[in-house]
């Protein structure tokens, strides 16, 4: 029980069905971690992105990799393997398995996997898919052979602003010449970014933010409140969609010490605030959506270790989700079980590991907690009794991110935000919408461009980062 | 979207449009240069004609049975259309328009406000209310669906259909009851009795034209006038009240569950 917790209001039993919804992520075999200790050119592994979707289906039924790897792991050893036997006997696996090619493709697994295609796809191989000669067409109606400008101007304005152009104004654009269609295309984009189909209440900046927030109506607080109303994520969606439009520095998503409010009707209008109902964090302690009272009212609730919390931010703001294996970098430092979890078992260490240590910066901001909900104390593990584990009040606040030690959630968030995979997740979120789906290994090279440029060329504006995915050949091509 | 379901759609959306491009219908009727001596009687009807044209009954199932009767008539005999190997392209990232992107092109290509384009029982949108998901968008605030599915649903063709069906309707009563206001109507004329004047006049392929260019931003083919013309051949053959005004629906929907116009 929490000691000297303020005195929660009436409704507050019912939260706890809430509390067991929380997802805390399960332990998994070491295999990924395995696997990119003896394959260290693969190419998810280099993004910390190799997940059990490497030899798994849905595990733990295996794709044909995978079954490869299971023949030659430890033949004739009774099944199921320890975790310390599979460990041990993976390297040889796929050393057997390396110069192979289960899915037939001409293309041995360890080059697929290092060129960041699926070795148990036919359809997926080094260097592109399909067909690789180009027809010019006689169709006058596309290029498919390059890039087609009107193509990427009519999809744009689908894209971004939700309707086409009309007739007459693409009858205009096809009477300019390749540089005046190529400023069209630029100031359509701007256009169509300031548009309320892009940036407005339920736009394609909120709906990218649901993942993330992870919005409940019937906890819901302020405009539409629901039956119990504990916070307003329209707080958070304001907040998503102003750092990702206006021009503004994409990273305060992890950094901003503002808030920002969002107008009741259309058109949709943000305004940065310094302060906002129910928002509890001071300004020193505010590292954007991490610290939001809806963001520790859905994760954090009654929990005082806050893995889920963290989890979440891993996964929504770094694209690391470790449920998947993804992002595992365990810090080099003794994991200790503060909660009595078990969290030191093998099985469960592989993931605890990257996991607890990534937590701990979250854990002096208070869940669902009455008056002092969301809000930060660093005092708070001092509160917890006996019961929520012997060392509970032993929870530091420094941590660790991608192996690197970080003092507080500030330090976490500053980490976070300049990190390589901040800037993958983001321009992978924009990526998705406009092009409809992961980048294809054929793809690979435009889309490493793109996240490299983020930083350094666009000043993390996502609105220069889309000037250039435009462009791309992934997008603009038929 | 899987792509066995994202052909299946796309082959739904081919088979119920009259008006594909595969060479094989009805050529453009010789009359075509004959139309514009026609006039007089067969005006532009005012407000009682609109009511006339709109007194048929039981349109939208008999319009259906006209729609299967033509592809039936159709030159490639319901086969998909041949394809140049030329044309294909290599990216295949076909994507669904899905609810959001539907609903406000096709309120851009009608002239319609986007309450406007299909309402169940008149109270609730079928695209941002009742079928959000279905087709492709998602419901996060209540049901927890932050992402659309991958899949394209089931239900989703038969979704695209009612919802392209009410919102053709509704343009085509728009410009009846406001003609000032109207987006298609040009100087289509129609008599008493419901008709089209003159179906190999100029003001018919008019007609065609602005569908062709407010939706798909192109002009029709004579193929594809060649098609809609007969349609209205095989609408008022089934004899109802105002085959003009049936046929200006359904050629409307024709046009807009095409596949170009259902994808990008």
């Amino acid at each position: 029980m929490i000691a000297r917790l303020p005195a929660l209001a009436p409704w507050a039993p019912a939260l706890g069905m809430l509390a067991l919804l929380a997802t805390p992520a399960a332990a998994r075999p070491p295999g990924p971690a395995g696997l990119c200790a003896a394959w260290p050119e693969a190419a998810a592994c280099a993004e910390q992105r190799l997940s059990c979707d490497a030899c798994h289906t849905t595990p733990p039924a295996r794709d044909v990799f995978g079954q490869s790897v299971e023949a030659a792991l430890a033949p004739g050893a009774p099944r199921p393997l320890s975790d310390e036997a599979f460990a041990a006997a993976l390297p040889a696996a796929l050393a057997a398995v390396a110069d192979e090619d289960a899915d037939g493709d001409g293309h041995g697994n360890r080059a697929e996997l290092a060129a960041g295609t699926d070795p148990a796809d036919a359809g997926s191989v080094p260097g592109g898919q399909g067909p690789t000669r180009c027809a010019r067409s006689t169709n006058p109606r596309w290029d498919v052979c390059g890039y087609d400008a009107e193509y990427a101007w009519r999809k744009l304005n689908l894209d971004v602003c939700g309707q086409q152009p009309d007739y007459a104004l693409l009858q205009t654009f096809r009477g300019l010449d390749t540089a005046g269609q190529d400023q069209a295309l630029s100031e359509s984009l701007v256009s169509c970014l300031a548009s309320e189909f892009w940036r407005g209440r339920d736009g394609v900046l909120w709906r990218l933010a649901h993942a993330k927030i992870r919005p409940l109506q019937a906890i819901k607080a302020g405009r539409g409140a629901g039956p119990v109303p504990l916070a307003d994520y329209d707080h958070d969606y304001a907040l998503f969609a102003y750092t990702q439009s206006g021009e503004r520095d994409a990273r305060d998503v992890l950094l901003a010490d503002y808030h920002v409010r969002v107008s009741a009707g259309a058109p949709t209008t943000y305004t940065q605030v310094d302060t906002l109902a129910g928002q509890q964090t001071p300004a020193g302690r505010r590292n954007g959506m991490l610290t939001t009272r809806w963001f520790f009212v859905i994760n954090t609730m009654f929990t005082a270790v806050p893995r889920t919390t963290a989890a979440q931010a891993y996964r929504a703001y770094l694209g690391l989700d470790i449920a998947h294996s993804e992002g595992l970098v365990a810090p080099d430092a003794p994991l200790v079980d503060y909660d009595d979890k078990g969290i030191t078992a093998p099985a469960c260490a592989a993931c605890h590991e990257t996991l607890d240590p990534l937590s701990y910066p979250f854990s002096r901001y208070w869940g669902i907690a009455g008056g002092l909900t969301a809000a930060y104390d660093p005092s708070r593990m001092q509160r917890f009794g006996a019961e929520e584990g012997a060392r509970i009040q032993e929870v530091p606040e420094a941590g660790h991110l991608f192996g690197q030690p970080v003092a507080d959630l500030n330090a976490w968030a500053r980490v976070a935000a300049d990190s390589d995979a901040f800037a993958q997740a983001t321009v992978r979120d924009y990526w998705r919408i406009l092009v409809g789906h992961d980048p294809l290994p054929q793809e690979e090279d435009e889309f490493e461009a793109l996240w490299r440029a983020f930083g350094p060329e666009h000043g993390y504006r996502v609105e220069r980062m889309l000037q250039a995915l435009v462009r791309t050949e992934a997008y603009g091509v038929p | 979207m899987s792509r066995e379901l994202k052909v299946g759609l796309l082959a739904l959306a081919l088979a119920l449009s009259a008006g594909c491009d595969d060479g094989g219908g009805s050529a453009t009727p010789a009359g075509d240069a004959a139309i514009g001596g026609t006039g007089g009687a067969g005006g532009r009807a005012g407000p009682a004609g609109g009511r006339r044209w709109r007194a048929g009954g039981r349109r939208g199932r008999r319009g259906r049975a006209v729609l299967a009767a033509a592809r039936g008539r159709g030159g490639t005999g319901g086969a998909p259309p041949v394809i140049p190997e030329s044309y294909a392209s290599l990216k295949n990232n076909l994507r669904f328009k899905a609810a959001d992107r539907l609903k406000a092109d096709w309120s851009r290509a009608l002239g319609l406000e986007p309450r406007l384009l299909c309402n169940e029982l008149n109270l609730f949108d079928c695209i941002d209310t009742i079928h959000t998901v279905a087709l492709g968008g998602v419901d996060a605030y209540q049901a927890g669906i932050y992402r659309p599915f991958e899949a394209t649903t089931v239900t989703a063709p038969m979704i695209v259909e009612r919802v392209a069906l009410n919102a053709c309707k509704a343009s085509v009563d728009r410009d009846l009851s406001q003609p000032q206001q109207a987006v298609f109507l040009g100087e289509l004329r129609y008599d008493g009795q419901g008709r089209l004047v003159d179906l190999a006049g100029a003001d018919v392929a008019d007609y065609i034209a602005r569908h062709y260019r407010r939706i798909l931003l192109r002009e029709p083919t004579d193929a594809e006038v060649g098609h809609l013309r007969q349609l209205y051949t095989d609408v008022a053959a089934q004899g109802g009240d105002a085959p003009a005004y049936d046929w200006a629906i359904l050629m409307c929907f024709s046009v807009l569950t095409s596949t170009e116009s259902l994808f990008y």
